[in-house]
């Protein structure tokens, strides 16, 4: 058994920049093998792993490359509402552990729950502050958190901010499970007045001191903008994350901005993507994933194992690879477009949109 | 930001709706009403097998599909949505236009249901069909049946979601599709099975015929709302355009593209198809679109509004 392809624990003193153009180098079946075995070790794997294995008909440790990872099957979900997050970090990690346990926004019942190490935590600031940087935030400025917070690792983002970019951060919270439960109830003067509630806190900050940057949902910002054009004009640029965002926003957004940056990120509390480029005016928006630690792909909606050629639409799948959290094959609920990105080793997505499962038969056109 | 709803034309072999009409008083209630309009009963509308005989399973065919995509907008409508642009192809145009206001809805139904009474083709005509046919996205709606005796372009529903082709309905005698079908690159002219009206062209001259005199009887008015055709470029504004639509809408090719690119110049952001009738996945469409055919979608299309940025506080408590 060796884990030699397991990095070493990242440091906040290691160079970012370095770390990251590591990363890209990493040949993904090498720590595929590594996370694989470190989560199958006998003695020293994950718990629930090891519980798994018992299960299965193959030994994952014969694993030699990624795409055997389909052999698992989709990842069931439920377990990360129902597990002991703790039970899904390899005990060579030392007990007790130190870190938080992180809720997915999720849309109905029990949030998933996973947990994160200081290690993974500083691999997806690293990963934050490259894209950062790519996309042209300076260190050194203010920046207005208004994203979920709390259970939230978007939330997480201030700490990225001020210890990895040099900012100085204000926060408002926002609650996504509440809003989806109030459109679920069809609550929807509730869910106008809990917007408003969140932009008074919004703009009460924007009023107070001098803020740069803003961290915002599409939604948000969308709002902000239609009702406080003038604000939304003096800011340096925006940070958009969440799961979609159209063309006709992006050039609402990169217009009301009037030269600042509009930056976007795609993902969840599993894994992330940055924005890789946008092209044809906010058309085509691609994303790359966090590589090696997150990878992506997009499957056919009626075949979770069959990719779809490039630039056809499926379902996002996602697969974690941190060395303290394996979660292969999370079929996601969002449909993107396969993207090619040159210069990135796997696959991104493009056009991200909540999954569609309907009739899509050519025939059914008439 | 403005929100656009979207029919299909077209007539399914497969019901669709139950779980719709299961989920929702106000679509239970709504079947009863056509029910009650057309003759019918509400299984017939919902769900029994339709019937065999050509044009009355083509009567009944579209009654179900109007009755699921005015039901969905029902739906809609308890939550406070509202359409800022309609529009429609084929029955989805007529439907499109009743829910504008240019024509009551039982006028609709009486008129579909009085379609079952259209003669049907002597039995020794040539058998009729209509075909998918994919081009290459450059070259417009040029498409590969033309010039070929028997062949018309029925339809146009534009380019492909990867933008790699664009999608082209043929319609026609049955026996030149399939020897089209058999000369052409494999794959790229499709006859569909069990389609034997050749919808939108010529050869549906004595439909429109029958029907005429019923469509110049019926009470229209200028539509409410922006309404834009599938028969031409141009957006619906007076009565007489709407009834021109009708009576025009058996015999004339149909064009997604021009009821979507007319649905763009209103500053529609996002699209709601309503019922099945346009698959989703296949074809590109200049805004992002949600496809409604069961209550999940419903959500799906609330929560996408919202997270598009529309104002959803017009709406109303009635889940």
């Amino acid at each position: 058994m060796t884990t030699s392809s397991v990095a070493a624990p990242t440091k906040l003193s290691d160079d970012p920049d370095a770390l990251v153009a590591g990363w890209l180098d990493t040949d993904l079946d090498q720590w595929c093998r590594g996370v694989v075995r470190r989560h199958f070790h006998p003695e020293t794997g994950s718990p629930y792993w090891l519980g798994r294995a018992r299960q299965l008909d193959f030994d994952p440790r014969d694993i030699t490359r990624y795409d055997q990872l389909t052999a698992f099957g989709p990842f069931r979900l439920e377990s990360l509402r129902e597990q002991d997050p703790a039970d899904l970090v390899p005990r060579s990690v030392p007990r007790p552990l130190a870190g938080r346990a992180w809720d997915t926004g999720g849309t109905t019942g029990t949030p998933c729950r996973v947990f994160y190490t200081p290690d993974m935590l500083r691999h997806r600031a690293v990963w934050r502050r490259w894209s950062f940087v790519r996309e042209g935030f300076a260190p050194g400025r203010t920046w207005l958190q208004a994203t979920p917070t709390g259970p939230h690792l978007i939330g997480h983002g201030v700490w990225e901010v001020s210890e990895l970019h040099a900012g100085q951060a204000y926060a408002i919270d926002m609650d996504p499970r509440w809003v989806k439960r109030l459109i679920r109830a069809g609550r929807l003067q509730d869910v106008g007045d809990y917007t408003n509630h969140l932009l008074e806190q919004i703009t009460d900050v924007l009023r107070q001191a001098p803020v740069h940057y803003l961290n915002t949902t599409p939604a948000l910002f969308q709002t902000l903008r239609q009702r406080h054009p003038d604000l939304v004009a003096a800011l340096d640029g925006v940070r958009l994350s969440g799961t979609q965002i159209s063309a006709d926003m992006y050039r609402a957004f990169t217009s009301a901005l009037n030269g600042g940056i509009c930056g976007m990120t795609y993902g969840n509390t599993f894994g992330n993507a940055a924005c890789w480029d946008v092209a044809g005016d906010g058309e085509l928006i691609s994303y790359v994933p966090n590589f090696p630690q997150v990878t992506m792909a997009v499957v056919r909606k009626d075949d979770w194992s069959a990719v779809v050629e490039p630039g056809a639409v499926g379902q996002v799948r996602l697969t974690v690879l941190h060395e303290d959290l394996f979660l292969p094959n999370i079929l996601e609920r969002d449909q993107a477009s396969r993207h090619r990105a040159e210069a990135w080793p796997c696959d991104g997505v493009a056009n991200i949109r909540p999954l569609q499962t309907t009739s899509s038969a050519p025939e059914g056109l008439y | 930001m403005t929100l656009g709803y979207l029919f299909g034309g077209g007539v399914g072999t497969e019901p669709h709706g139950l779980e719709l009409y299961h989920e929702y008083p106000v679509v239970r209630s709504w079947y009863q009403q056509v029910a009650d309009w057309t003759g019918l009963t509400v299984s017939q509308v919902l769900e029994d097998d339709l019937p065999a005989a050509q044009e009355e399973r083509q009567s009944v065919g579209t009654v179900r599909e109007a009755a699921l995509a005015i039901g969905v907008h029902d739906v809609l409508a308890q939550f406070g949505l509202r359409p800022a642009a309609i529009g429609g192809l084929s029955l989805g145009a007529m439907t499109a236009s009743t829910l504008a206001g240019a024509l009551s809805r039982q006028e609709l139904f009486e008129m579909l249901a009085g379609a079952r009474d259209t003669p049907e083709l002597p039995a020794d005509a040539p058998a009729q069909g209509i075909a998918l046919a994919f081009a290459q996205t450059a070259d417009g709606p040029g498409h590969p049946g033309e010039g070929r005796t028997g062949i018309h372009l029925a339809g146009d529903f534009g380019p492909t979601a990867d933008g790699k082709q664009r999608i082209l309905m043929l319609a026609g005698h049955a026996e030149a599709l399939t020897a089209l079908a058999a000369e052409a690159p494999p794959g790229t002219v499709v006859p569909l099975p069990g389609r034997t009206i050749a919808v939108h062209s010529p050869l549906r001259r004595h439909f429109r015929d029958f029907m005429a005199p019923r469509v110049d009887a019926m009470a229209f008015s200028a539509p409410q709302l922006p309404l834009y055709s599938c028969l031409e470029r141009k957006k619906l504004s007076s009565a007489d355009d709407v009834r021109d639509l009708f009576q025009r809408n058996s015999t004339d090719p149909i064009s997604l593209v021009d009821v979507y690119t007319g649905m763009k110049s209103e500053g529609v952001e996002l699209g709601l198809v309503m019922g099945p009738s346009i698959p989703e996945g296949i074809l590109a469409f200049p805004f992002p679109v949600v496809h409604i055919e069961k209550p999940e979608h419903v959500q799906q299309a609330l929560s996408t509004a919202y997270d598009l940025g529309i104002d959803l506080t017009g709406g109303q408590v009635s889940p």
